[in-house]
């Protein structure tokens, strides 16, 4: 007996000593009232209880248990114990996204409340990610949103575009919002980790109170603020690197750019001139015993190295090639690989470091949030680079009872060089250059035939500048840009800027009479600019003089409202009234100077250049002023209506017409609150939202167009003079935007939720510049004229697949489409307007591609084929234009000035937007985002240009080693023939291709320290994540930036990158 | 037809100009060149800089140049509203004190160029890149004829063998050997520095033998004496010997024939190619046939007219297309105001 008891005790002390009591209490999270009747449960056995009526609870478990915390109408969530012996539970609400607190136009909102169509993107989503400006972190998290992929000059951002193309002159472009002040200064100005939340407002209901401005959408930008009994301290550390994010495209190797250049010079020879295909060969080779003065690729000439110039093998000229044009076999490349790659010359390891410090706190009457930040990122190519300090305060206090006041300051000093990518076909421009020049151009001066380092005095390499006679080096042919060197001009060229920016906002509010709030809003936003640019004196474009610019301005917005608002609810009704008055003031000053020819060599400043060539200044004003209102009206929290109300006048109108009246109205039912729903357990939430209103566009690129313009700085000499540039436009006014959204917002199986959202976006009242007979003396004029709709279709759903597991999956989808129409050109249907690869025209959309028609390729001569224009010579229709060729039931030309035109696709994609899968395991997560698009054409520039062979010693690409060869030949690479290329590379559908893509645009996993661990170290909290950006991209050809603008064409520009960071995060 | 009150009203409000006659024109343009004269005398309020391109701000040339453009606008309209060109012509040279007009090659009103971009010489800047054309048959044939001893400041001899030979005007591409025809000469063609000739006083010269010609009153100046003065000048301008034996060729000595004058003013006016366009549709001298290969057919002369832009076409419709009435193949069909040719098309 006493063993028994004794072995009993043993065993109790035993399974005492495994289990340890944890109590605690369940609180809702909304509201923080306490939640009887939660199930408490060990995970994975039967041992459970209920919480009190005070929400208590006291269980069992063992230390190392997980404890399980569910109830009805809120979403279930599991606790690791962790030895812990008290743990306190907040569980939310299912509906806890119709709980989510909107930042809206002058105010917030209960998105269960909300009228209009909105979606926020919270600060966790962006804070691990190696973000240097703010539009980077809206891609692929919004529905109805589409950007360009921007740019990799560290420091830049994306453009976006809201709802498809609200205007084909005047701005597409949202407006930003920066804690509830519009923000005309760079986003990159924002420190990412002093971002609470970003709202994108869709719709018009969202939008109208932002007026004349708020036709394209807005960007609501809110910083963080501080709560009371709260505090907290946080350093934040990130590392990581860049390489560049997109591959180049395909491009021939020396042997085969040679081998394929034999081939173009035989073509030439023997179909386009007609010689005997022997006598070709041969002379191609310069291996014809009557080769005399017949050039070759590697004799002949004036000069006597030969059409190509640079010989790469250790071979004389007329030893590379053999009778039938392959390569001597004895013949091997002087260069190794890296002597021939300028884009790695080009490229370094991209750097970016970032820290961080922030705390907040605060009493029951004031709260604080600061923080300090520095952010260095290297570019992965040479001398580009952005360097950030920021710091903000922002501090709120709650003076008395009735009066509340607080101020938001910012500062930051941000220095950058950039990459000289302006123009796409620039010498200087490092993508140009290193894409297009030919396969056999060293970097460096390497001696003929042994390749051997020609070194200076000092025994440094030597940029081969493609004309060093002196060093008995050849010139470059045209093609490979003699006399110039990207690597040479981007190290001696300069080029950067210094940006410091203050930020103030303030505001004093005032409750009185119970439900009355008066609040008085004052910002002010300052930047001053200062670019610098110097063009070297050696090679480029500022060669042999030497020349620099300095560029100087000086933004100031100011804004100040008065907004007076009354809230009441009773019985089942609430009611929220909202008028205000608003004034905007923009200016800019412009300082421009620009001199040549430097003095002392190393001195960029303008003091040291002995001529003035340039020096010129204006100045911008604008301003806005508008009366808004708003009303809310509720019941019984099912039934919302909204409206809202903004005159706006506008500066750039005359006065007559400047005034307008942008107004929305939107209803909202709360479905899920109706019994006939609620009895439908499988739905948790469901919201139907309709809306419609106008608001308005004032984006024009002048900020004066309604007066006549004259144009100064048309001086002859020391004469003085101007000319009219503009009439007067007394009637112009904004371009309007009515747009209609109808949406539902559903959450079902306590697994899924998201929304489904129809929109239909009038623009009216479009901008054109309409031509007037020259005899007026002016070429044209501005009229609201045109007429265009966008309208789609948005879907998100988000859906937790694994959700009571150990491992725990979310995915969570967006996507839309856009269709584009223009419904009203200004002389009629009959009008068009071609502009680059489009035509404008009613019932086709803005990006709806207008080329030639490309058929293929003939087999018997491997020219290049279209559709013809013109087929008959005259209108007797009896003879055939010689251009015109018959193959099978086909009729074709092979001129491309006969080429017929023709609608050919569209650039905008069938559907796009953006994947997020989040796995959660224990303290790791792991969230991948992708964005994609199906469809849409790109018109691939950069691919045409390598695919032409016009000049001698451009770069190839590896496809042309499918060209026709020989008759009979099928294929749709046209022939090799520098003497052909206007017609068979001319601009055609047959550079457009499917733009569809995948892109694994954001990786990221994080791992937050185990709280045992933390708290031994007085931490409150550690995270440790590894980010990175543009992984991978999947498309139809490689090299190709899809994203690159709107309208699908690409140039080269500065290829996006790739980054990948470490970081930390601790909070104390 | 053309615009002239309603034109560059764009800022008035005025989007579609309604076109005038040319008689009113060239009316309006007869007192504005009179009243021109008178305001230079006001050098306080019309001085001229020196950056005044043609002349400098010389004034006196200004006036010569002014008088002379009224010379040349009362002569062109002298066939079809003589007793108004009669007057104004009369009033100039009777009165040269108040009206002095362009007499030696000093007062020609030609733009000189400078030596490098942009502002070169226009032919000889285009000679950088281009080398395909040759000196028209006719002319080279009339100066040949007369052994012109302008032939060789006008043109090149051919490289092939030293003779000069013209090619006919519109010849197809390939249908002559650059070496076997002459070029444009190097006076005209190969001075960077060189000159577009505006108004010569060769030209004036001959303006002052029609009227005197017409027996209008040009202050004693006989026809024979303007003729030979233009001859003269002309030839003076390149610094060209063999006047004395050039006056005595049979076909250039006068002989009482306006046709002469006709014919020696549009050989002085080279280079001056809207001149001589113009003077050729009023004078029928020489008789230019149409260009074969043109890709209109059934003409027997040169374009008539210049077609309107094609903006005006489609912006200005209404006020254009009733002028467009009888021309014929953009070119052709209506004759200008002053071409009173007849049994041409």
């Amino acid at each position: 007996m006493l063993i028994l008891t004794g072995l009993l005790l043993l065993m109790g002390a035993s399974l005492y000593g495994q289990t340890i009591r944890v109590t605690g209490r369940v609180t809702d999270a909304a509201d923080g009232s306490t939640l009887p009747g939660v199930s408490v449960v060990v995970q994975g056995t039967t041992l459970g209880t209920v919480t009190d009526i005070n929400g208590r609870y006291e269980i069992n478990t063992p230390p190392n248990a997980t404890l399980v915390f569910s109830f009805i109408g809120m979403t279930t969530r599991e606790v690791a114990v962790e030895s812990r012996s008290v743990i306190n539970v907040a569980l939310e609400s299912e509906t806890a996204i119709l709980d989510e607190v909107l930042v809206v136009a002058y105010g917030t909102s209960r998105r269960g409340s909300f009228t209009g169509a909105a979606t926020q993107v919270t600060s966790e989503k962006i804070e691990s990610r190696p973000i240097s400006h703010l539009s980077r972190a809206i891609e692929g998290q919004a529905a109805g949103v589409q950007v360009t992929s921007g740019s990799g000059q560290p420091g830049t951002g994306q453009a976006i575009r809201i709802r498809g193309f609200g205007s084909i002159n005047a701005s597409s472009a949202p407006l930003y919002v920066v804690d509830g002040v519009p923000y005309e200064l760079d986003i990159s100005n924002l420190n990412p980790n002093d971002i609470e939340s970003i709202s994108v407002l869709k719709d018009a209901s969202a939008t109208a109170l932002y007026g004349n401005r708020a036709a394209n959408g807005v960007i609501m930008i809110t910083t963080k603020r501080g709560s009371a009994g709260r505090s907290q301290f946080e350093v934040r550390g990130t590392q990581g690197f860049s390489v560049r994010g997109l591959p180049e495209y395909d491009r021939a190797d020396p042997m085969q750019f040679v081998q394929m250049n034999w081939e173009a010079y035989f073509n030439q020879l023997h179909y386009s001139e007609g010689i005997a295909a022997e006598d070709a060969r041969l002379f191609a080779g310069g291996i014809h015993p009557n080769q005399g003065a017949v050039a070759s690729l590697f004799t002949g000439t004036n000069t006597g190295d030969g059409l190509l110039a640079y010989n790469p093998f250790n071979v004389p000229g007329n030893q590379v090639f053999n009778a039938d044009g392959t390569i001597n076999p004895n013949a091997s490349l002087i260069y190794s690989a890296d002597d021939l790659d300028w884009a790695k010359e080009m490229v370094q390891l991209g750097n970016r470091m970032e820290y961080n410090v922030l705390y907040s706190g605060g009493t029951a009457r004031t709260d604080f949030f600061v923080s300090g930040g520095y952010l260095n990122e290297k570019g992965y190519l040479l001398k580009t680079d952005f360097e950030r300090i920021t710091g903000r305060l922002n501090v709120n206090t709650q003076a008395t009872e009735w009066f509340r006041t607080g101020i938001n300051l910012a500062a930051n000093v941000s220095f950058s060089e950039t990459a000289r990518d302006e123009s796409s076909t620039g010498y200087v421009n490092p993508f140009f250059f290193s894409r297009n020049i030919g396969a056999i151009y060293p970097v460096y001066a390497q001696e003929r035939l042994t390749g051997n380092y020609i070194l200076d005095e000092g025994g440094n390499k030597i940029y081969d500048l493609g004309n060093m006679a002196s060093l008995g080096l050849p010139f470059r042919p045209a093609g490979a840009f003699s006399g110039r060197h990207v690597l040479a001009e981007t190290i001696y060229n300069e080029g950067d800027f210094r940006r410091n920016v203050i930020s103030g906002r303030t505001f004093a509010e005032f409750k009185f009479l119970q439900h009355f709030t008066f609040t008085l809003n004052a910002s002010m936003d300052v930047n001053g600019y200062n670019a610098k640019s110097y063009d070297n004196n050696i090679v480029g474009d500022g060669a042999p003089a030497g020349r620099a610019s300095r560029t100087s301005t000086q933004t100031t917005s100011l804004n100040f409202n008065q907004l007076l608002n009354y809230s009441q609810r009773f019985n089942l009704h609430s009611v929220d009234f909202l008028i205000g008055h608003e004034n905007f003031d923009y200016t800019y000053d412009y300082l421009y100077g620009f001199r040549q020819n430097i003095v002392l060599l190393g001195n960029y400043e303008l003091i040291n250049f002995t001529t003035t060539n340039s020096l010129t200044s204006y100045q911008h004003n604008y301003r806005n002023e508008g009366y808004l209102s708003r009303l809310n009206y509720g019941y019984d929290d099912k039934y919302f209506l909204s409206g809202s109300f903004r005159r706006d006048g506008s500066s750039r109108f005359y006065k007559d017409v400047r005034w307008g009246n942008f107004w929305s109205v939107g209803a909202g039912w709360r479905l899920d609150r109706e019994t006939f729903i609620q009895n439908i357990p499988q739905i948790n939430m469901l919201m139907l939202r309709v809306s419609y209103g106008e608001v308005g566009n004032d984006g024009l690129s002048s900020y004066y167009p309604w007066q006549a313009l004259y144009r100064l700085n048309r001086n002859n000499a020391a004469e003085p003079g101007f000319d009219q540039l503009s009439l007067p436009s007394y009637d112009l006014t904004w371009e309007s935007n009515n747009t209609f959204n109808i949406g539902l917002e559903f959450g079902a199986f306590q697994r899924l939720r998201g929304n489904i959202e129809w929109y239909h976006r009038v623009s009216d009242d479009m901008l054109f510049a309409v031509p007037l007979p020259i005899s007026t003396g002016i070429t044209s004029r501005d009229l609201n004229i045109g007429a265009m709709y966008n309208q789609g279709i948005e879907l998100r759903i988000a859906a937790d697949i694994l959700k009571e597991t150990a491992v725990k999956w979310t995915i969570d989808v967006n996507a839309s489409t856009v269709k584009n129409k223009i419904t009203r050109m200004p002389f009629g249907p009959e009008d068009e307007i071609i502009s680059g690869t489009k035509k404008l025209m009613e019932g086709r959309s803005m990006y709806d591609y207008w080329l030639r028609e490309w058929y293929g390729v003939d087999p018997a001569d491997g020219l290049g084929l279209y559709r013809p224009e013109n087929i008959w010579t005259d209108d007797t229709q009896t003879a055939l234009r010689p251009d015109i060729r018959v193959l099978g039931t086909d009729t074709l030309t092979h001129l491309a000035a006969n080429a017929r035109y023709g609608y050919v696709g569209s650039a905008i994609p069938d559907l796009m937007g953006g994947i997020t899968n989040i796995f959660t395991y224990k303290n790791f997560e792991f969230s991948i985002l992708m964005t994609y698009q199906i469809g849409g054409k790109i018109y691939d520039s950069n691919y045409n240009s390598i695919m032409t062979y016009s000049s001698w010693g451009s770069a190839m690409h590896i496809d042309l080693l499918d060209a026709w060869k020989q008759p009979g030949d099928v294929t749709d690479i046209p022939r090799l023939d520098p003497t052909k290329t206007t017609d068979n590379n001319a601009a055609s559908s047959r550079w457009l291709i499917d733009g569809s893509f995948l892109n694994l645009r954001s990786v990221n996993m994080t791992y937050t320290l185990p709280r045992t661990l933390t708290e031994r170290l007085k931490i409150q909290n550690a995270r440790v994540y590894a980010s990175a950006e543009n992984l991978f991209m999947f498309s139809k050809r490689k090299g190709m930036n899809i994203q690159q603008n709107f309208s699908g064409t690409t140039s080269n520009t500065y290829t996006p990158a790739r980054i990948m960071t470490l970081g930390i995060n601790l909070s104390f | 037809m053309n615009h002239n009150t309603e034109a560059a009203q764009g800022s008035e409000g005025v989007t579609n100009p309604a076109y005038d006659t040319q008689e009113s024109i060239y009316l309006d343009l007869l007192e504005q060149l009179k009243q021109a004269n008178s305001l230079y005398d006001n050098a306080a309020v019309y001085a001229i800089g020196s950056s005044d391109v043609l002349f400098g701000g010389d004034v006196m040339k200004w006036k010569k140049f002014t008088n002379s453009l009224r010379l040349r606008v009362a002569t062109r309209m002298s066939d079809v509203a003589p007793a108004i060109a009669r007057t104004h012509i009369e009033e100039i040279l009777g009165n040269l004190s108040t009206y002095p007009i362009i007499t030696t090659n000093d007062d020609n009103v030609y733009l000189w160029w400078q030596t490098s971009p942009p502002y070169k010489e226009p032919w000889q800047a285009d000679s950088d890149d281009r080398d395909d054309h040759g000196m028209c048959v006719t002319l080279i044939d009339i100066l040949k004829d007369h052994n012109d001893p302008r032939l060789s400041a006008y043109a090149k001899p051919a490289t092939f063998d030293g003779e000069y030979r013209g090619v006919i005007s519109g010849a197809m591409p390939g249908s002559f050997t650059l070496s076997h025809i002459s070029r444009i000469g190097a006076w005209f063609r190969d001075v960077p520095d060189g000159f577009t000739p505006i108004m010569r006083a060769a030209e004036v010269h001959f303006m002052i033998a029609e009227a005197a010609f017409k027996t209008w009153n040009t202050g004693g100046i006989t026809a024979q004496q303007a003729y030979e003065a233009g001859i003269a000048a002309s030839l003076d301008e390149y610094n060209l010997d063999g006047y004395a034996d050039y006056i005595a060729e049979p076909g250039v000595a006068w002989n009482n024939q306006t046709n002469q004058i006709y014919l020696q003013k549009w050989i002085c006016l080279f280079k001056n190619g809207n001149e001589a366009w113009a003077e050729n549709r009023r004078t029928d001298v020489p008789v230019l046939g149409h260009a074969p290969y043109s890709p209109y057919t059934g003409h027997n002369r040169p374009p008539f007219r210049y077609p309107y832009p094609v903006s005006e076409l489609n912006l200005n419709s209404a006020n254009i297309t009733p002028k467009l009435a009888g021309i014929v193949d953009q070119f052709w069909g209506q004759q200008m105001w002053w071409d009173t040719r007849t049994g041409v098309n």
